[in-house]
């Protein structure tokens, strides 16, 4: 058949198919917006976080380091032309207004970096008065202008740092942006390297980490900033140090922000898919309506193919049209965003066209639509034409090749469809059997319950009721599609609510009654005393102290830590190179897993002495402190495994220059989440007599008491850290409901497209509707009748869908919290006739809208 | 001499409704001439309907062999029959048949643009002239009359002046003068064309019109009369 023809025929098969053409679109529509706009958005994220980045490193290349920076830093530094270094020392101290009676008031945890050279090297730091770090000086700091409005305190007013008097030299109004992890640290105030000397802060074992940064110049390409990094990198000796560039660097929350990406993009990729099943309905529905003009034809002489080319084509057309609003619709999603929540990245959203997303969003809208309607389409086989002489014509028996292909197009589309959103094959596998799997299931619940409401005896019903569930129960309403596509949806948010609310409940209620809520960090031994009396003076429960000691370690079984790195080294080069070379950060081999091994080997390590284990920690090798003949170790079974280390290993330690030798004797199992404290090395007691020491108290008590003691510890030991952990929590559990809350949000879109699949049944089997209304009215019944006769239909697929969904977010919640999050959980049965309510509502609603055309036919129209 | 238009030979077809098998067609022989036209008549339920189908190749027999100009159906596939009555063969139905949502000029022009013809334009709209809806071209199904749908109809089944022409109940649905003018039409079109035409009615009035008159009852012919 000619393409002229072909075109034409297709443009006749529009007329009179507005609303059909509007599901179809709309359904598909959703579906791309939901992907495009989740990669959109994404794109416009990380683009905004590339173009800040040397803003957020604050430098082309950063060093640090729990100790001194090598000396070499400097030699290499000088082999590159035009370098500019500067140092920051890192740590956190209390920070005080100093009350009217010379005592410490209104404390806080902050982040109090120390500058020498140039601040920043990229970026800004603008201050009021304007200046920036030119007002440092031996006694002078610059602070937060939030920071100051919460202690109440004015440029020029005195502040305590760690004790110290420091003089407020000017407000910080932007700085360096600070994201993820650090900017839950507190605020961050600077001072200058001598200032910071003046405060007590730089005992032996303070957490102070020891920061380099670097900058060639604007002239520089990132090829000067990563043969400097390499160099940097490459320093004998020195695996200890954390080396960082702008480039590849990204800020440390990528890794987190890369899996939330793809996590939203699979439940964006959910909603397409419910789209595929509008889709399907759609194309069924009308293909029924359409049963006697395919008979005319096929008797005209016309072949099943051309009828399904021409069918396929329009349905590829309107696919695209479909797409592309929703591709246009995704792509104005970041600018919405940004209107919306101006901060939500540091550096701002930088919008650019997603093409990639985009024709990633086509792909799949088209190929799901494509796949999505071809079963439906391929019923054109089995229309007789001998329905021409008689409409009841039996359907010709189905060529075997149909049923092959009707599972080849739905599975393939799903498969396909995962794998351009995912790139990942195996993924794409799981996901699609998982759906097959899920479908399935809601498919035969809603089939039972429909079979359920076939066998209910009408009679008694009320007349709206019985009608409602004639219309249920007959075959061939495609009521089963829609009911699991709105079960789908419903699951989707339903299961998202309840896993997001367990979570945070869960965590919440972590604290077990028996933990400490306050922890008491760099006490020093002349401190322990006071510091356990000022626990104990606010009736703390629970009051314990640890003794902490850093060391790191430096050889296992004999052979130097150093040995065992260059050997690392060499053994997988390439890798070492990997996070210079691939800036995406996308890919992470299983170099990944050595490196950090390899850090975890050199690095400065916290580690404590005890007589017995807190009971979050559980022996599952060898025997704790049961050879007197050798110092212990005990060791965390997953730290073990990365290090190599095994029962019997011999590990030497530096502690403050002294060298240790401990044997290690068992291996244990930690509960991280019990929120006591944890750690990877516990030595036996007396392992590190002499070692300079600090401790670690903790105390529970009412949270209403916790500021006021606070407020004493900070008073009387200027040095000594308050970290309140509810208020830890608190932060935590914003951040789960924030990311919950997108997850939430994308998931409404699965429920608009089951909505719009109803709504598109609806629809689609207008003319028999039509019909039907017309009958209904010719018989008498007013259209308010006729309205709550529909009404009651679309409501009870609805509730069914919602009854459903509901049950569905129930068990996959229940599993997740229970496997996954390992969880007790309480789940609310209320969530079920919630669930089936809203979603009766809202077929209801979506069921009319779409009916309205049919409502206002006279009867005379539509029974000639 | 060229084979005859169609060809019956001992064509049997049963069916089977629920448990019983009916048996509507009984080893049934008929051969139609080229240019002829044959009126099938009989009661209703006889098995009228069921033969034109065979006839068309829409449906295949239990038993025996249709031949349509000289083609056996048996052995064409479904793809075959539809592109032998494409080019070859026109319907005209007693309830109209015509697609509800094109036009009347498209719903003649589909055959044609079918067969590839040329002028498609122009033969659909000089058809439609002929059958005296001049005015009601662009107007849909619904909005035409039964005579009207029915004159539509007749101008889709000649516009490719197929040989064999398929008939049934062709006045069925309307009354008697609106039918006798749409059975004058038939014939003259049909004249022009030169086509064969196979008729079914079990109107006496419509049957006489025909040269030949076969009569059907239970699936068997009981007589076949040829006006002289
Ligand atoms: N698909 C079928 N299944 C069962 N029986 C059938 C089927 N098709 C036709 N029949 C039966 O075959 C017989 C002949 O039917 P057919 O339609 O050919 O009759 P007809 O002569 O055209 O009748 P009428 O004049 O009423 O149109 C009837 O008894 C009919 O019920
Ligand atoms: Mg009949």
């Amino acid at each position: 058949m000619k393409l002229a023809i072909a075109l034409r025929w297709m443009r006749r098969e529009s007329r009179g198919a507005r609303g059909r053409m509007l599901y179809f679109t709309a359904c598909l529509a959703v579906g791309v917006a939901a992907i495009v706009g989740v990669a959109a958005l994404s794109q416009a994220i990380e683009n905004g976080f590339r173009e800040s980045s040397r803003e957020i490193l604050g430098a082309d290349v950063s060093v640090d380091a729990r100790r001194l920076l090598p000396p070499q830093l400097d030699e290499i530094a000088a082999r590159h032309s035009g370098v500019e270094r500067t140092d920051v020392l890192e740590t956190a101290s209390m920070v005080s207004a100093l009350g009217p009676d010379g005592r410490a008031r209104r404390n806080v945890l902050a982040q109090v970096h120390a500058l020498t050279g140039r601040y920043p090297l990229y970026g800004d730091l603008v201050t009021e008065p304007a200046g920036g770090v030119a007002h440092l000086a031996a006694d002078t700091a610059l602070v937060p202008a939030d920071l100051l409005r919460d202690l109440e305190l004015e440029p020029g007013d005195e502040i305590l740092i760690a004790g110290t008097p420091f003089r407020v030299a000017a407000a910080i109004l932007r700085g360096p942006p600070q994201f993820g992890f650090s900017s839950m640290l507190g605020p961050r105030l600077f001072v200058s390297g001598e200032g910071l000397k003046r405060a007590p802060l730089l005992f032996v074992g303070s957490r102070v980490r020891h920061r380099a940064l670097f900058a060639l110049g604007d002239g520089a390409t990132p090829g000067d900033v990563k043969a400097l990094a390499a160099d940097f990198a490459s320093i004998e000796d020195a695996a200890y140090l954390d080396v960082d560039t702008h480039i590849d660097a990204g800020p440390g929350g990528r890794q987190s922000r890369r899996r939330l990406q793809s996590f939203l993009g699979r439940v964006a990729l959910l909603s397409a898919i419910v789209g595929g099943i509008g889709v399907a309905q759609i194309v069924r529905a009308w293909l029924a309506g359409r049963t006697q003009s395919i008979a005319v034809l096929r008797c005209l002489g016309v072949r099943p193919r051309e009828i399904l080319l021409i069918s396929l084509g329009h349905t590829t057309l309107l696919a695209f049209a479909g797409s592309s609003i929703g591709a246009v619709l995704g792509c104005g999603l970041p600018l919405l965003v940004d209107a919306l929540v101006p901060n939500l990245v540091p550096g701002g959203l930088s919008v650019t066209f997603p093409a990639v997303a985009v024709a990633r969003g086509m792909v799949i809208g088209v190929g799901i639509a494509v796949c999505f309607s071809l079963p439906p389409l391929l019923a054109i086989w089995r229309v007789s034409p001998a329905r021409v002489l008689r409409a009841d014509a039996a359907p010709l028996p189905a060529p075997r090749w149909i049923a092959v292909a009707t599972a080849l197009a739905i599975g393939g589309g799903v498969l396909g469809a995962a794998i351009v959103q995912s790139d990942k094959i195996a993924w794409a596998l799981w996901f699609t059997a998982g759906f097959a799997v899920l479908v399935a299931l809601l498919a035969l619940g809603a089939r039972a319950l429909i079979a359920a409401a076939g066998l209910v005896p009408r009679r008694r019903l009320e007349r709206h009721l019985a009608h409602g569930v004639a219309a249920l129960a007959r075959p061939g309403a495609g009521t089963i599609g829609a009911v699991v596509a709105l079960g789908l949806g419903t699951m989707v948010v339903a299961t998202m609510w309840l896993v997001e609310t367990r979570l945070r409940e869960g965590l919440l209620a972590q604290v077990p009654p028996g933990a400490p809520s306050v922890f008491l960090l760099d006490v020093q031994p002349e401190q322990r005393d006071g510091v356990r009396a000022a626990l104990e003076n606010a009736a703390a429960l629970y009051v314990d102290e640890v003794p902490l000691v850093m060391g790191r370690i430096e050889s296992i079984d004999g052979r130097p830590v150093d040995e065992l790195v260059a050997e690392e080294r060499a053994a997988d080069s390439h890798t070492a190179d990997s996070r210079t070379v691939d800036p995406s950060g996308a890919k992470r081999g299983p170099g990944d897993r050595r490196r950090r091994s390899l850090r975890s080997l050199t690095r400065e390590q916290r580690m404590t002495t005890l007589e017995t284990l807190g009971p979050s920690n559980r022996v599952v090798a060898g025997e704790l402190w049961s050879d007197p003949d050798h110092l212990e170790l005990s060791v965390e079974q997953g730290f073990a495994r990365r290090l190599g280390l095994e029962l019997g290993t011999r590990v030497g330690f530096d502690v403050g220059g002294k060298p240790i030798e401990l044997r290690v004797t068992s291996l244990r199992e930690v509960e991280w989440q019990s929120f006591s404290f944890n750690f990877f090395l516990v030595a036996e007691p007396g392992a590190f007599d002499g070692a300079s020491t600090l401790y670690l108290a903790s105390g529970r008590l009412p949270a209403a008491d916790e500021a006021a003691l606070q407020d004493s510890v900070v008073a009387d030991f200027p040095n000594v850290s308050v970290l309140r952990l509810g208020k830890v929590i608190e932060q935590v559990s914003e951040m789960i409901g924030r990311t919950a809350a997108g997850v939430g949000a994308l998931g409404t879109f699965t429920v608009l497209a089951a909505l719009l699949v109803l709504a598109g049944a609806a629809s689609a089997t207008a003319l028999r509707r039509r019909r039907e209304i017309a009958l209904l009215k010719t018989l008498g019944v007013t259209r308010a009748g006729v309205v709550a006769l529909l009404a009651t239909e679309f409501g009870l697929a609805g509730a069914l869908g919602g009854l459903i969904g509901g049950a569905g977010a129930l068990s996959l919640a229940w599993a997740f919290l229970t496997f996954v999050a390992e969880q007790s959980v309480d789940l609310p049965w209320s969530l079920l006739p919630i669930a089936t309510l809203l979603c009766g509502l809202a077929a209801a609603l979506s069921g009319l809208l779409a009916s309205l055309r049919a409502l206002r036919v006279r009867p005379i129209e539509a029974l000639r | 001499m060229p084979p005859a238009a169609i060809e019956c030979i001992r064509v049997t077809k049963r069916m089977s409704s629920g448990a019983r098998v009916l048996t509507i067609l009984a080893e049934l022989d008929l051969s139609v001439e080229r240019g002829d036209s044959v009126a099938i008549v009989g009661p209703s339920g006889s098995g009228k309907s069921t033969l034109l189908g065979l006839l068309a190749g829409l449906d295949r027999p239990t038993d025996g062999e249709v031949r349509l100009l000289g083609e056996s159906l048996g052995e064409l596939d479904e793809d075959e029959l539809a592109l032998l009555r494409r080019h070859h063969v026109g319907f005209v139905f007693q309830d109209f048949q015509l697609l509800a949502n094109i036009t009347a000029i498209e719903n003649v022009l589909l055959p044609l643009e079918l067969s590839g013809a040329d002028g498609a334009d122009e033969r659909a709209t000089e058809l439609l002239q002929r059958v005296g809806l001049a005015e009601r071209l662009h107007h849909y199904p619904s909005q035409l009359s039964g005579g009207e749908q029915q004159r539509v109809a007749l101008a889709r089944a000649f516009a490719t002046r197929p040989p064999v022409l398929l008939a049934d109940e062709p006045t069925g649905n309307l009354d008697g003068v609106t039918g006798g003018a749409a059975l004058d039409l038939m014939y003259e079109l049909r004249e022009q064309a030169g086509s064969t035409l196979v008729l079914v009615t079990h109107d006496p009035q419509v049957a006489e019109r025909a040269r030949r008159r076969v009569r059907l009852v239970d699936g068997r012919i009981v007589s076949d009369e040829r006006d002289a």
